[in-house]
């Protein structure tokens, strides 16, 4: 109806991997392919053109993405990574072109893809404001007229006349944001921008949204945070592999999501997926949960029981591999909330990991989780790169335990994580030990 | 019933609808995009002016120091030891100082060279934006201009300053000239060409970084098929006119006939000029061709 606002049809985007005019290269590559290209027309060696379609070259990050946006929709895109998601918000902004299909957009777009565009280190924040103002599309007269409403919500205050570089990580997020947030277009795109900040200051930005999604203005959010999804929402769409997997009210669509990524850890072992991030020599291979005693494997580690995680990695490279660092994140299954990680560089270990398999143990004197299913992301990086990041890497059921040893299993009707702490009163100290 | 929906029509109609489809080949350029988004090309320009200058000692002062300390060098090696001077004067039939007549070349040279390179550099510079957000991105290598055009017209003082100070002095045989003012204008048309070679340049050095190094190695090049630190009169009768296919050539020669009061060669300026046109037509429209991978690649 006259009501829509942006409608895509078939939208597909395809990328040429390796080198080549389209990937990274240089001129050689380009002149070399051209010729071996001809040589082979000439010699007839290769007479049938290979179609783009199977050539392994070839990745086609959106496929036939069909939807509908009507206006006043907030629409939360949600998805693992590499199935879409960015890629589909890069074309809506015109950032980049569709390799096919076609979408119209009606009305002024405004998009936030990463905060901070265009910001210049040099400069003061004032000077700042207005040139990521203009680069995000308003005009100088739009941001002279918000310029006070700006420094107000981004609590900069004195510092608006010091170069941003001199600024904590804070403030310069919060001047980027709400420069972005007094972007006043009718559709608004945003990329995983609220996963910086801290939390009270995110909680203003998505407040800042939902207003503009009240004043008539349509939003779409591309998001791995499930809460502010479904906190925002009014709608989510689900991706997957590049295409549109399933669209819906929030709810629904959220439990599809987390259904659908118990389903793939199932099918496919940790090895061969594909939906991670890094490079490609080193994989997380298998994840076990061991009995500290026995060292047998168990598949429901129990609430105050040592537990031994044992994490296998694969490295494929010729060398090894120094300092890496390698963690696991464990996550509420029904929320998504990431309830606490362990990073072997916060006790201060990194290993090298040699070519073939190698295994690390994260060890647990007390497993600290109560009863419920959970989730895991695995990571492992070399000084600030990602070598291997796999979010929703599996699921682990915990079983029920006496984690304070008292008799009593702690309440669970919540994923939660219990933490090991004592009582004592000032004066009353004594009576505990003479009784 | 159809009244309420032909409001309703209208209504939409006053928002802007974007189309987004498959482009290929050569296509139409957007110029009214590119007007709509002046204030970013201003804020661009500007930051690069501010953050050139911004914790530097001397400051605008830069844009004076770099050709002066130019037409020294140029003054004791072509002026005096190769003799070039001798042979301005011959050509010219009068006395003309050497330093006057470098800085008259050097100040237009120097304002399309750094145009050019200053408008290649846009989408390199500025990957950051190309590659998170939407801008006309023809906006980008034109916004490189500022810092040239705006060195150029400092530099243009100093060498008014230094032309009344060689006037001022009575034995010579130099004089302020009523074409002074035109100077203005050559500066201007040396953009031109600067911004079709750097839009070229800025659109395949996205794809080839190979052409960041071949740059400075070109101008180098055509600064010296350039009448800049010797006459085009230099050059024999049956090969001058080629000074003025290259599009900087009519330029700066018909720049420095301003200052002097040379004779200005029209058929160079116009010769220049059509090139100019040309390579600006054919610039920026290869530049939009190659833009829509930009982002893929940047």
């Amino acid at each position: 109806m006259s009501d829509t606002v942006i409608k895509t049809e078939n939208l597909s985007k395809m990328y040429r991997l390796g080198s080549g005019p389209q990937g990274r290269g240089d001129f050689r590559d380009a002149i070399t392919a051209r010729f071996s290209r001809l040589a082979s027309r000439i010699m007839r060696r290769d007479p049938i053109d290979t179609p783009e379609d199977n050539d392994e070259r070839t990745l086609w990050a959106l496929r036939d993405a069909s939807l509908e946006v009507k206006r006043g929709e907030i629409v939360g895109i949600i998805g693992r990574n590499g199935a879409g998601k960015s890629t589909f918000l890069k074309i809506l902004s015109r950032i980049t072109d569709p390799s096919s299909g076609h979408a119209w957009l009606e009305g002024r777009v405004g998009s936030l893809l990463e905060v901070g565009t265009g910001f210049h280190p040099e400069l003061s924040g004032r000077e700042n404001i207005f040139l990521n103002g203009t680069v995000l599309g308003m005009t100088r007269r739009e941001i002279q007229n918000n310029f006070d409403e700006i420094v107000e919500f981004s609590e900069i205050g004195k510092f608006l006349d010091t170069p941003v570089k001199r600024y904590s990580s804070g403030m310069y997020v919060r001047l980027a944001f709400s420069v972005a947030a007094h972007l006043q277009p009718e559709i608004l795109l945003v990329d995983e921008v609220l996963a910086v900040g801290d939390v009270g200051f995110q909680k203003k930005c998505l407040g800042k949204m939902r207003d503009a999604a009240v004043g008539g203005k349509t939003v779409i959010f591309v998001s791995h945070n499930l809460p502010s999804v479904q906190s925002l929402c009014t709608r989510a769409v689900l991706f997957g592999q590049g295409r549109v997997v399933r669209d819906g009210d929030v709810q629904s669509v959220v439990q599809a999501y987390l259904s659908d990524t118990e389903s793939k850890a199932e099918a496919t072992s940790l090895f061969d997926r594909e939906d991670r991030e890094g490079g490609r020599d080193i994989r997380f291979k298998q994840v076990r949960f061991l009995d500290a005693e026995s060292q047998q494997a168990t598949s429901m580690p129990m609430s105050g029981q040592p537990i031994d995680i044992e994490l296998t990695l694969h490295c494929s490279a010729r060398r090894e591999l120094k300092n890496v660092d390698v963690g696991i994140f464990l996550h509420s299954a029904s929320s998504g909330t990431c309830l606490f990680g362990c990073l072997s560089s916060a006790r201060g270990q990194t290993y090298t990991l040699t070519p073939g398999d190698n295994v690390i143990f994260c060890k647990f004197a007390q497993w600290p989780l109560t009863g419920g299913r959970y989730r895991y992301t695995l990571y492992a990086r070399c000084f600030n790169n990602t070598v291997d990041l796999v979010h929703e890497a599996g699921v682990v059921d915990v079983q029920s335990g006496d984690f304070y040893g008292t008799g009593v299993i702690p309440a669970s009707d919540k994923e939660a994580v219990l933490t090991d702490f004592e009582f004592e009163s000032a004066s009353l100290s004594q009576s505990g030990s003479v009784l | 019933m159809v009244l309420k929906h032909s409001v309703l029509k209208d209504n939409d109609l006053s928002h802007k609808r974007t189309y987004l489809r498959p482009r290929s080949g050569w296509s139409s350029v957007d110029l009214k995009s590119l007007w709509e988004t002046r204030d970013l090309l201003w804020m661009l320009a500007w930051r690069d002016i501010q953050v050139q200058y911004k914790q530097t000692f001397f400051g605008f002062a830069w844009a004076i120091i770099v050709p002066f300390v130019q037409i020294v060098v140029f003054t004791i090696f072509f002026g005096k030891l190769l003799g070039v001077g001798d042979k301005i004067d011959e050509v010219a039939e009068r006395q003309i100082p050497y330093p006057l007549f470098a800085l008259s070349g050097q100040v237009i040279w120097n304002c399309f060279s750094s145009g050019v390179t200053g408008a290649s550099n846009g989408l390199l510079a500025n990957a950051a934006i190309v590659r998170k957000v939407y801008v006309p991105r023809l906006a980008l290598p034109l916004a490189g201009l500022g810092k040239p055009t705006l060195d150029a017209l400092i530099a243009s003082v100093f060498l008014y300053v230094l032309a009344a100070w060689y006037a001022g002095v009575p034995d010579n045989d130099v004089w302020l000239s009523y074409k002074l003012p035109l100077t203005i204008i050559f500066l201007a048309a040396s953009l031109i060409p600067a911004l079709a070679m750097g839009m070229i340049f800025a659109a395949i050095t996205v794809f080839y970084r190979d052409l960041k190094l071949v740059l400075p190695f070109l101008l180098q090049i055509l600064f010296y098929a350039t009448p800049v630190i010797y006459p085009a009169e230099l050059v024999p009768d049956q090969y001058r006119w080629l000074l003025f296919v290259n599009p900087a050539g009519g330029f700066v020669s018909a720049h420095r006939a301003c200052v002097l009061d040379l004779p200005i060669n029209w058929l160079g300026v116009i010769l220049s000029m059509v090139v100019s046109v040309a390579l600006l037509i054919f610039g920026t429209l290869f530049f939009t061709r190659a833009e829509r991978h930009f982002a893929d690649v940047a």
